[in-house]
């Protein structure tokens, strides 16, 4: 077996990612290993980087904590995709990588002469992966995609909201995150083709299909029965009780759901009330569905003298799915939390201490890599373009002053 | 040269529920043969809905269809010796075991990575569990409703609540089990090109909670840059950034830069009040939302869905419609791309589901097969794979362990 420090060790990654889902995807892959090169212009640059919250003074475009904590790892080169020499040394940069990775419109790879076929001419194994809203196909394809779009468009807001109620937009830009992790899926699956075979390919990911692909319910309701079932709020089908109630304190809150017998009456023992096991209202799934009213109201009567954490606690110790409906400050404090690693600080020259979130998944031969925070605005141009490229400096002054890579 | 990047690589799935098997799933899209082990009570999503009808069926639930199609179903009873001998062989020619098991009764049955890489060294084990391997919750359980919370999503949806009187609303569905599942496969993926090039084993141990966790990094950003802790009320980050009631339903509009405000007033017809300082930067217009939304009100009321969506694209907007399920199934979009995959069932009828997010020309990422009826391969499994006689197999039936 050979040591390695990363599953994608050896993999260089051309970083064209803006905001959200583009740059996720490749600090999933900074986090595996690979060596993940950010590639902007001070006119075109990510504008995350301005996302507030952003640092008082002078830290321009790397004073944000979101970029920061967002870009770990990645080395910042700055490239005139636009000007005909920029172009050619992109193309210089791609004869050395394994992926170039872009979540623009795509219409706008086409339009800078570096799609797929352009690519491949000059690196016949390249992985070109391209996210987009709609993928690069369809009448919709040139539509612009930010998640609330495809929120949308996915069906979820719809359904999420209170049983008769508004559809309300759902906590953080979760359809982002999806279409990263579709996105790093599809790489992976590519390099491991191009290793059993020597071909590259395009990977083109549609985020409005990674969204519908992880929320089927609703759609295969409608295919197998032609409903179009509402919103249902904090009630799930085939749970009895199912709900978010509220516990003593500020805006503590306990979510549970009871999905048969068993956890129900582990339940009426968690909360001091062990005859209610046979009352024959509540003895089934469909007899405490039929009394969900009553329940409900026990459950929140109940709740809201209880801590929410030894209530968390309690709960799951009768086996009841059971959590606290935790705030990220709560998760920061938590025992499980801190044991996970999950959550780690980097520090930024400009922007300071940073929370960031490690790969969503533990790895324990080659564990997530978080080490430095993003690299500031053009921080590894020069490095890059004589080690890598081999200019030497008076060339790399030359390409300065005629603005190609600034 | 045709292939698939995980053509002859077998996986053994041990796993209920939606998150883990939904892990194999997206394995077999790529060319893993999946082998499902059940109980012989079946995995209980048999038991979840939608059915056909409304008719609950343990052959026939579409949730369960969808998160095992293209698998191979094998039952065996685990707490039996025998059972238990027979899955360990299977995980003896394994080159992936996914299990939703949790840990410590991973480790008592010797399902654990270290006592199975003990003899098969370069064994990828991925398991998706609701609070994973490692912690002192390990042993908790959980599924979408409570674990979207436990990660922090719950606590702030829905987004822009007027008070903290409305409670957390719990994401629908099952996103966060299926997107568990996602993270999962891509683990899988990744681990799977390092043992390619390195023969490197690996234990991949998902917690459903970490993966809902991911999605609130810029919340931790924002804190850590203002000491601000996220819930569901508070300040948009700009505006328009709502859902706004429309003719017809609404939309879920958002003007990321001021190029999009001012195509967006043109759009709207340049009314007067557009120009009141009020309403000048994404945070202006943020601080004074309830006055713009009365005010952009009539034009919105005035125009359906459908034309806002299409309309607003048009001219760069980046709307979108809060559409239904019967939307999304007949959206022009989807069918271009051939989104949805027909999957024939005998139990079924015919259907069409949810197919792969992402075209690959060259190792397809291909959603085919359907979902195995209980105990559908047993004897092929069996004999073929493991080489036990008609005798052993009827042996093993008569004594309920199959």
């Amino acid at each position: 077996m050979t040591t390695t420090s990363g599953a994608l060790d050896g993999i260089r990654v051309l970083d064209l990612g803006r905001m959200m889902a583009g740059p996720y995807c490749g600090k999933l892959l900074a986090m595996m290993g690979a060596e993940v090169i950010k590639i902007e212009n001070e006119a075109r640059f990510d504008t995350t980087r301005i996302l507030p919250p952003v640092v008082e003074g002078h830290a321009g475009k790397n004073g944000s904590v979101s970029y920061n904590t967002l870009n770990t790892d990645k080395k910042s080169l700055l490239i005139d995709l636009s000007h005909p020499t920029g172009k050619d040394l992109f193309l210089d940069l791609v004869r050395l990588s394994d992926v170039v990775l872009e979540n623009f419109s795509p219409r706008v790879m086409p339009k800078l002469g570096l799609d797929y076929e352009s690519l491949r001419a000059v690196k016949p194994d390249i992985v070109l992966a391209s996210l987009s809203g709609f993928g690069a196909s369809g009448p919709e394809k040139d539509y612009m995609s930010y998640a609330t779009v495809i929120e949308g468009l996915s069906g979820i807001t719809a359904l999420n909201a209170f049983a008769d109620g508004d559809p309300w937009g759902g906590g953080p830009p979760f359809p982002d995150y999806f279409m990263g992790a579709t996105a790093s899926l599809g790489i992976a699956a590519a390099l491991t083709h191009r290793d059993r075979t020597g071909e590259g390919q395009f990977v083109d990911v549609s985020q409005l299909q990674s969204a519908v692909m992880l929320f089927p319910e609703a759609v295969l309701d409608f295919e197998l029965n032609g409903r179009v079932a509402g919103p249902m709020g904090n009630v799930r089908p085939g749970s009895a009780p199912a709900g978010v109630y509220k516990c003593a304190g500020e805006d503590r809150w306990i979510a549970l759901d009871v999905t048969t017998d068993t956890e129900w009456e582990g339940l009426c023992q968690a909360l001091g009330k062990p005859s209610l096991v046979a009352d024959p209202r509540f003895a089934t799934t469909a007899a405490r569905t039929q009394n969900l009213g009553v329940l409900d109201g026990w459950l929140a009567k109940k709740a809201s003298s209880w801590d929410v954490d030894e209530l968390f606690h309690t709960l799951q110790r009768r086996g009841v799915k059971a959590a606290v409906s935790t705030s990220v400050k709560d998760l920061l404090d938590d025992p499980h939390m801190q044991v996970r690693g999950l959550l780690t600080e980097v520090d930024h020259p400009l922007s300071g201490r940073g929370i960031s979130v490690h790969a969503p998944w533990r790895l324990e031969e080659t564990p997530s890599r978080i080490e430095k925070a993003a690299a500031r605005l053009g921080e590894d141009t020069r490095p890059i373009l004589s080690e890598l490229l081999g200019l030497c400096e008076t060339r790399i002054d030359e390409l300065e002053h005629g603005r190609v890579v600034v | 040269m045709a292939g698939r990047p995980l053509q002859d690589v077998t996986v053994v799935e041990y796993a209920e529920s939606i998150a883990a098997p939904f892990c194999a799933r997206l394995l077999a899209d790529f060319g893993a043969t999946v082998i499902k082990v059940e109980p012989p009570s079946g995995d209980p999503v048999r038991k979840l809905g939608p059915f056909p009808d409304d008719a609950p069926h343990p052959e026939r639930s579409a949730l369960y269809q969808y998160v095992n199609r293209g698998k191979e179903g094998v039952t065996l009873d685990i707490e039996s010796p025998n059972g238990k001998a027979l899955l360990l062989r299977l995980i003896g020619q394994a080159d992936i075991f996914v299990t939703s098991v949790k840990g410590d009764e991973a480790r008592a049955q010797g399902l654990d990575y270290k006592t199975l890489k003990q003899s098969r060294p370069t064994l990828l084990l991925t398991a998706v569990t609701p609070f994973g391997w490692a912690g002192p919750y390990r042993g908790y359980d959980g599924n979408s409703a409570t674990l979207s919370h436990a990660g922090g999503w719950g606590y702030i949806n829905p987004r822009l609540a007027p008070t903290k009187d409305i409670p957390p609303l719990t994401p629908p569905a099952h996103l966060a089990e299926f997107y568990a599942g996602l993270c999962a496969a891509s683990a899988s993926m990744m681990t799977f090109f390092l043992r390619n090039r390195a023969g490197t084993g690996q234990l991949v141990d998902v917690s459903i909670q970490d993966t809902a966790v991911n999605l609130m990094l810029l919340n931790f950003a924002r804190y850590s840059g203002t000491g601000e802790v996220d819930s569901r009320v508070g300040r948009s980050f700009g505006a328009p950034l709502h859902v706004v009631r429309c003719k017809d339903g609404y939309i879920y509009a958002q003007c990321e830069t001021q190029e999009q405000w001012e195509r967006f007033v043109e759009l709207m017809g340049s009314p007067d009040w557009a120009a009141d300082p009020l309403f000048a930067t994404r945070y202006s217009r943020a601080d004074n939302w309830e006055a713009l939304e009365q005010l952009m009100d009539p034009w919105f009321l005035d125009h359906t869905m459908n034309e806002i969506y299409h309309e607003s694209q048009r001219h760069r907007i980046p709307f979108g419609p809060v559409v239904t399920a019967a939307d999304v199934r007949e959206s022009k979009q989807l069918a271009a791309r051939g989104f949805f995959v027909p999957v024939e069932d005998p139990d079924m009828g015919p259907a069409h589901y949810p197919g792969s997010p992402v075209e690959m020309e060259k190792s397809p990422w291909h959603a085919g097969g359907r979902a195995p009826r209980l105990g559908e391969h047993n004897d092929a499994v069996l004999s073929d794979r493991l080489g036990l006689s008609e005798a052993d197999v009827m042996d093993l039936r008569q004594t309920g362990v199959i």
